[in-house]
């Protein structure tokens, strides 16, 4: 018996459909965020978990909706773990100074820098992990086999080449780091498949540096020539200038990151899946200007529901194409990681 | 009726449509592949859906999904479980441990922020302070009044006041500026204004603010100030890549609390009694500045209350004691006028 389930189609139905409304969804951003600062932060992890719950089963993939099954519980016990082998470590630097002496700080302070900038990447492969493995549809999870401790190392040895290369290797190190990190990952029996090359990305990088370099030059070159250094009264035209410079420089980077992620999606496959998601640089723009217009006519209220817009923008746009077959499509292996988002939450990041 | 729906098992994602029966205590399933399946209520949890299907998970089985069409039988109601895999029906209960326990780890994660920088600059050892105050040699060192007479006076009065405090490290410089202040800085460092001297008129009052200052550094009150409000990183940092200028400018303007105030208040009092200065001298003092309020001296600024404060001075006043003048009439002098010979650089003490 095969049982095989027809995705999307280019050009026609994506397979990707999202349900939610804002009108349901800032009660729960707006319970959370109440919550939340009464409880000094710590109802964030069950707040998150909430959010995910109705983002995630108002997102249907097919025929069926995902499902979120982590818990603020875990999340919480998570974040615990990691910050407690953080004050740990620091802890240790600072006792261990007091007893050999200050130069153990200078050392010992290095080593933890070190550490963190590992750290900073393990986190987000670890993320990205414990999101497949508590993300379920038809019944079967994600994960990975991979415990990200090796992929630290890569990713970090990866940015630093970009830094020590001034930024020119940025686009080749992003791309190795999400091809690693996708490529451990796993859906049921199915490994997850990124291919995505650097073509294209590095005309667009070098737009973006060369943007801030010459708006930099010209900015400086504009206020010298009209003797704003030493004039109070060319605040306007200062703060014009820069903000002209962030513009140019934005712009120069969305045209960036709306290829960065079509070609994302174009470089994914997974067991008979492929993925689309042409959003061009034009649509991401408006999308912010549209979201960030919000915000302020509201007051800054519509920051609560930034999750919620970007969730929908996504799901409104990506698709999936090809044929799974159900039958194949068995549980995963994997085993469910304990430490949930502690490292991403330690720091701050997200998984992508 | 029959009630329909599809079943994952959890270990393939193919859906199989069944029938599902009440039974006594829970469901019976019929798949129509021929598989047949009774569970007990309590092994099951309610899921969420957002499709307008009811969801039913498995307790142990991870994956195990039951989805059950609209409407669902009545017959079925009370056999399907209530709570998911939290435990939804403890609900009131269950809030009320974790309001109480949230509020106990919120408390004590508040406690230890506040206190664990205070904790921290207690012990750090004094070496490591010692390498930010030399931030101050070269600002210091430029306006210090040289004058060796009246160096000796304000060394005789510290050692008055704590006869073990120079032998501890505790150096104290005056400066030729005119401002009526005095500050302790950190590394065991003392400054003292000449235009204090203006303004108090007399040793017995300078005592009693001088004795103010040594307690703010027996007491570690500036490394404590530091960690506050630079940050114990930030401090960590100063010690450790060995004060760095840039991070010297916000030390000046650090400020102790009112708890290490009142501290230094008590300890400045003590000092006067074993030392056998009249205190009513420095309330007079506190009296001046006050009166000033039009263009307070930064000294009475950033010690706020000087009315309260120099009365607890007067108060310490012991009609029965003897008291003898903070410095004698010679040292007084040459101390105050120790600025007015001319400026100049001063050797470090």
């Amino acid at each position: 018996m095969t049982d095989e389930l027809a995705a999307g189609q280019p050009g026609g139905n994506r397979a990707v459909h999202f349900s939610g409304t804002w009108q349901e969804f800032l009660p729960i951003a707006l319970v959370n965020l109440l919550l939340t600062i009464v409880t000094l932060g710590i109802y964030r992890f069950w707040g998150q978990a909430r959010v995910r719950r109705y983002l995630w089963s108002h997102t249907t993939i097919i025929d069926d909706e995902l499902e979120w099954t982590g818990t603020g519980g875990e999340m919480f016990i998570g974040f615990l773990m990691v910050m407690g082998v953080l004050i740990l470590t620091v802890a240790a630097i600072f006792g261990t100074a007091y007893a050999v002496g200050e130069w153990f700080l200078i050392v010992g302070l290095f080593a933890f820098y070190i550490f963190i900038f590992w750290a900073f990447n393990f986190a987000q492969f670890r993320a990205l992990r414990y999101r497949l493995s508590r993300t379920y549809w038809r019944g079967i999870r994600g994960g990975s086999e991979d415990n990200g401790v090796s992929y630290g190392w890569f990713a970090f040895g990866r940015l630093i080449a970009a830094g020590i290369t001034l930024s020119i290797m940025t686009p080749w190190a992003m791309v190795e780091n999400w091809n690693d990190r996708i490529n451990a990952m796993s859906f049921g029996p199915h490994r997850l498949e990124s291919s995505v090359t650097t073509e294209g990305l590095y005309l667009r990088w070098f737009a973006v540096i060369g943007s801030y370099f010459v708006g930099t030059i010209l900015w400086v070159a504009t206020l010298r020539g009209i003797g704003a250094e030493m004039d109070p009264e060319a605040g306007p035209q200062v703060g014009v200038g820069l903000l002209v410079l962030i513009a140019v420089v934005g712009l120069a980077l969305a045209a960036y990151w709306a290829l960065f992620f079509r070609k994302v999606a174009r470089g994914f496959e997974m067991g008979g899946l492929a993925a689309g998601f042409e959003v061009s640089t034009l649509e991401w723009i408006k999308f912010y200007a549209k979201i960030i217009g919000l915000t302020i006519i509201t007051l800054g209220f519509g920051a609560l529901l930034w999750r919620y817009w970007n969730w929908k923008f996504i799901m409104d746009r990506l698709a999936l194409y090809g044929e799974i077959d159900l039958d194949t499509l068995t549980q995963s292996q994997t085993i469910a990681p304990k430490d949930a988002e502690g490292f991403a939450d330690a720091f701050d990041i997200g998984a992508f | 009726m029959t009630q329909t729906g599809r079943w994952f098992d959890g270990t393939v994602a193919t859906a199989t449509d069944v029938t599902v029966a009440a039974t006594a205590d829970g469901l019976a399933i019929a798949a129509a592949d021929g598989r047949r399946v009774t569970l007990p209520t309590d092994e099951l949890v309610r899921l969420s859906s957002a499709s307008g299907r009811v969801r039913i998970g498995h307790r142990s089985i991870e994956g195990w999904r039951l989805d059950l069409d609209q409407p669902v039988d009545p017959a079925l109601a009370d056999r399907l479980p209530t709570r998911g895999f939290s435990g939804a029906t403890n609900a009131g209960k269950k809030a009320m441990v974790a309001a109480i326990t949230v509020t106990a780890v919120a408390t004590l994660a508040l406690g230890t922020l506040v206190a664990a920088p205070e904790v921290v600059a207690r012990h750090m050892p004094m070496s490591w302070e010692k390498k930010i105050g030399q931030i101050y040699e070269l600002p210091v060192g430029t306006v210090a009044c040289k004058d060796p007479a009246g160096s000796a006076a304000l060394n005789n009065l510290v050692d008055r006041l704590d006869p073990e405090a120079r032998k501890d490290g505790l150096t104290i410089q005056l400066l030729d500026v005119n401002d009526a202040n005095a500050a302790a800085l950190p590394g065991e460092r003392m400054i003292v204004f000449n235009g204090l001297f203006e303004e108090v008129g007399n040793a017995d009052a300078l005592a009693g603010i001088v004795a103010h200052e040594i307690a703010h550094v027996r007491r570690r009150h500036v490394a404590t100030a530091m960690v506050r409000e630079l940050g114990l990183g930030t401090v960590l940092t100063l010690f450790g890549g060995g004060a760095l200028a840039s991070g010297g400018g916000s030390l000046l303007s650090l400020n102790f609390t009112r708890g290490a105030e009142a501290e230094a208040d008590r300890d400045a009092i003590a000092m006067l009694r074993r030392a056998g200065i009249d205190p009513r001298e420095t309330k007079v003092a506190f009296d001046r500045f006050r009166a000033l309020e039009l263009d307070l001296p930064a000294w009475a600024s950033s010690h706020p209350a000087s009315a309260e404060r120099g009365a607890r001075f007067a108060a310490s006043f012991d009609p029965g004691s003897t008291y003898r003048p903070a410095l004698d009439a010679v040292a007084t002098k040459s101390l105050f006028a120790a600025c007015q010979n001319k400026p100049g650089k001063t050797e470090r003490s």
